[in-house]
Formats: C-alpha cells, structure tokens, sequence
C-alpha cells in the first residue's frame, strides 16, 4: 500500500471536543447568560460594540484572566507529527471578565470598520503592564512568563469584521509561544457596518442597549446587554428573520424581573 | 455510534451520540475546505444545528451522514465567501484562523478551490464512492471524478512526495 500523505496528515489532526458547543448552540434559540458585574451604565454601550467583535463581557474567571485553564491544541510539524500544544482557547463557558476600566483602555485600539487583514495591536513588554491594561491578573504558566518578552492584544480583521480578538504572548525561543483567544461566541462574525443598535426598557424601566447583526447561515443574532443591581447581564436571541430576532429579544427582557 | 431513528424524533442524547461519533470526520473534512481551525469548528456546528432544526425534514435515518456532509460543506463555502480565506491570509502560527496541518500541506491545499478540497479529502482520506461524494457536493459524479483528478495534478505539483490511494470502486 502506497504511503498517503494526505491521510496520514488528517488522520494525525487533533479533534476538539465541539458536542457541549453544539448543543448549546442547539439550546441557546432563547438563551439568556447571566453575566459579571460591571459598574457604570455608560460601559453597557462600550460593552455592545466590543460583543460585536465577539468579546463577552463578564463571565466566571472573578477578574482574573486565567491562561491555565483554557483547551490546549497542538500543531503538527511538516511530517504531520503533533508538536508541543502551544495554543489555548479560554473554555466557551470562561469567558474573559473585563472591568470598566479595561474596557476604556481597549476601547481606542478597537475602531470599525476593520479592514480585511488588518492586526490591530497594542503592545506591552512586561506582564504588569498589560495586566494594568487589561485590568486584571494574568495567570499564565511559569514557563511562559520565565521567557516572555512580549505582551501584545490583538484584534483580527477579516472583510470588514473584527473576527477575534487575542492575547499573545512571544517567548525568547518561540515567537508563538502562547495565544489566548477572546473569542467568546464561535461562529458569532458579525459586519461591523451592519449591526444596528436599538434602546429598549425592562419591565422596571432599566434601559437596555440591543445590537442585532448577522450570523451565520443568513442567520441573525441579537445581543441585549442591561445593568441591573451593579452587574451588566448579557442576553442572546438568534432568529433567521430580523422581525422575529427583535420580537423575541424583546420577549426574553419583558421577562426579566 | 447512535440511534438515527431516535434522533430524527428529537432525542437530545441521539444527537450528543452523532456528535461523538460524526463530528471528527466532519471536523477534519471542514479543515480541508475552510483551512482554518476555528472556522471548521463553526461548520460543523451550523451543519449540526441545521440537521437539528430541519431534522423533520430529513426522513431517511440512513442519510443523516450525507446530510451532515453536504450541511457542512456549504456552511464553509459560506464561511469563505464571508471571510474571503480562500488563501490563508497570514502565516498559520500567527493567526487565530490557523490550520492543523503542515505547512507545506496547507500551502498546497491552498491552490486549490474549496470544492476540489472537499473531494480531495472525501477521495483521499475517506475513499468515498463517487456517486455518494457527488450527492454531497450536488455534482454529477463524472464530474467528481474529473475535478478529483485535476486536483491531483495541482497537489502533485506542490506536494511531489505526495502519494494518493486510488481504488477501482465508485
């Protein structure tokens, strides 16, 4: 039997674990994500534009950007044998918890529209330095802080969209040593040209902002985020026709209590 | 393995089980299409989602593989037409769209059109019959087999180790 390349290269690919994706994915229609504190309402817009670039404000990491706990991957080499993991993706439920004050010092970095390719960056070369940007502790193995030299945020563009946004940390002896992606809705690429926001009000009068813009499939996706108690909480609604989409976001806030 | 039967009436277990057992090879044909991880992660899912939704739609339990296939490649024609990745756009360690496989591998992947990646992989990697590769991507199977062999050239030029196996069936 001839060596097949191809199929060996396949084969050797390392799979990762997508059933607790797709059925949340399959459950979310109407799901509503109770999310982490944040102080003032102000940030609620802020927040909006930057779940438009797929960052999840909030979420269960108690302020502190833990790089250990995310899912490893591995690369291959060019025999299509599995390298050392030098990848983590946060889990899809350890989204990034980012303060107001982290939020204002992103928030110039990121601008729309983002054009195609485009690397929007800001740099640091010292962990403190971007722990005081991101407002928060990076935990990050100690091999990796024992050879970091870089400390760098980056928001990715692809076609108009920021497709994700990512931690990367460069080592001496390895220019990729570690990347963190602040993706928190795989799948979710939205056109920054497109969403369209709209005021709305809970039941007891607490201004809402909702963001609607396309998703995958011709799909569309609507994110409601609210400050409610001195903690923003952060609503999803997937619909396939706008009417629909902005009928039942408003269905899942009218029931908010 | 799963209950086709079951999952077709709605039962959440039958499709977390057609998850384990579906979504590798699906997986790894979405990573040949859209040459990028996180993309083919997007793919599979839609394709799970849309069978999900649409599962009264699909009566035979038998073809809820084919269905899954031919979700799965045009969730990543969408995928490309969105992102315009036709060509990985920066070097697979740098980006966040990056490819598990050699890069070599990607680079000749890369010439090639997503539909000729989608027959390449079904060919290649999973020996399928014409006739069941040409009802996933909507071809003519005579078709198929002219673009598989066209692709063949093209790789061949980028990958002159390369070796295919190539059976008589289908």
């Amino acid at each position: 039997m001839k060596d097949n390349r191809i199929k060996n290269e396949f084969a050797a690919m390392e799979v990762p674990d997508m059933k607790t994706g797709i059925l949340a994915a399959i459950r979310q229609k109407k799901a509503v994500s109770h999310r982490r504190r944040m102080r003032p309402a102000a940030i609620a817009v802020i927040a909006a534009m930057l779940a438009l670039f797929g960052i999840t404000v909030g979420a269960g990491t108690s302020g502190m950007l833990n790089l250990q706990n995310g899912s490893k991957y591995s690369f291959l080499d060019a025999d299509g044998n599995i390298v050392k993991p030098t990848g983590f993706h946060l889990e899809e439920d350890v989204d990034v918890s980012l303060s107001e004050k982290a939020l204002a010092n992103i928030a110039p970095y990121i601008h729309l529209p983002i054009t195609d390719d485009e690397i929007i960056s800001y740099q640091t070369n010292s962990p403190e330095e971007m722990e005081e940007f991101l407002d928060m502790p990076l935990v990050l193995p100690a091999h990796i802080t024992s050879k970091a030299i870089l400390y760098e945020l980056r928001a990715y563009g692809t076609d108009g969209n920021a497709a994700t946004i990512y931690l990367r940390v460069q080592t001496e002896d390895n220019p990729d040593a570690m990347s963190v992606y602040l993706r928190g809705f795989p799948g979710v690429i939205m056109t920054a040209s497109e969403p369209e926001m709209e005021d709305y009000t809970l039941p007891d009068g607490t201004p809402v902002t909702i963001a609607a813009a396309k998703y995958q499939e011709g799909g569309l996706v609507a994110h409601a985020l609210y400050r409610k108690d001195e903690a923003v909480y952060h609503v999803r609604v997937f619909e396939n026709s706008k009417h629909e989409l902005m009928e039942n976001v408003k269905e899942v806030l009218d029931t908010v209590e | 393995m799963f209950d086709a039967q079951a999952l077709l009436a709605g039962d959440e277990n039958a499709l977390a089980d057609a998850v384990d057992t579906l979504s590798p090879e699906l997986y790894r044909y979405a990573v040949g299409i859209v040459l990028s991880r996180m993309d083919a992660e997007d793919a599979v899912q839609t394709a799970f989602v849309a069978l999900w939704r649409h599962r009264a739609a699909v009566k035979d339990p038998a073809g809820i593989r084919a269905y899954l296939y031919r979700c799965t490649y045009r969730a990543c024609v969408d995928l490309l037409r969105k992102n315009r990745l036709f060509v990985p756009p920066v070097r697979q360690e740098e980006s966040p769209l990056s490819v598990p496989l050699s890069e070599e591998m990607t680079a000749a992947l890369s010439r090639l059109s997503p539909v000729e990646r989608a027959i390449v992989y079904e060919r290649a990697v999973m020996e399928t019959p014409y006739e069941e590769l040409a009802d996933h991507l909507g071809l003519r199977a005579d078709n198929v087999r002219k673009k598989y062999e066209r692709a063949k050239k093209k790789l061949a030029r980028f990958l002159p180790d390369m070796r295919m196996e190539e059976s008589d069936e289908g």
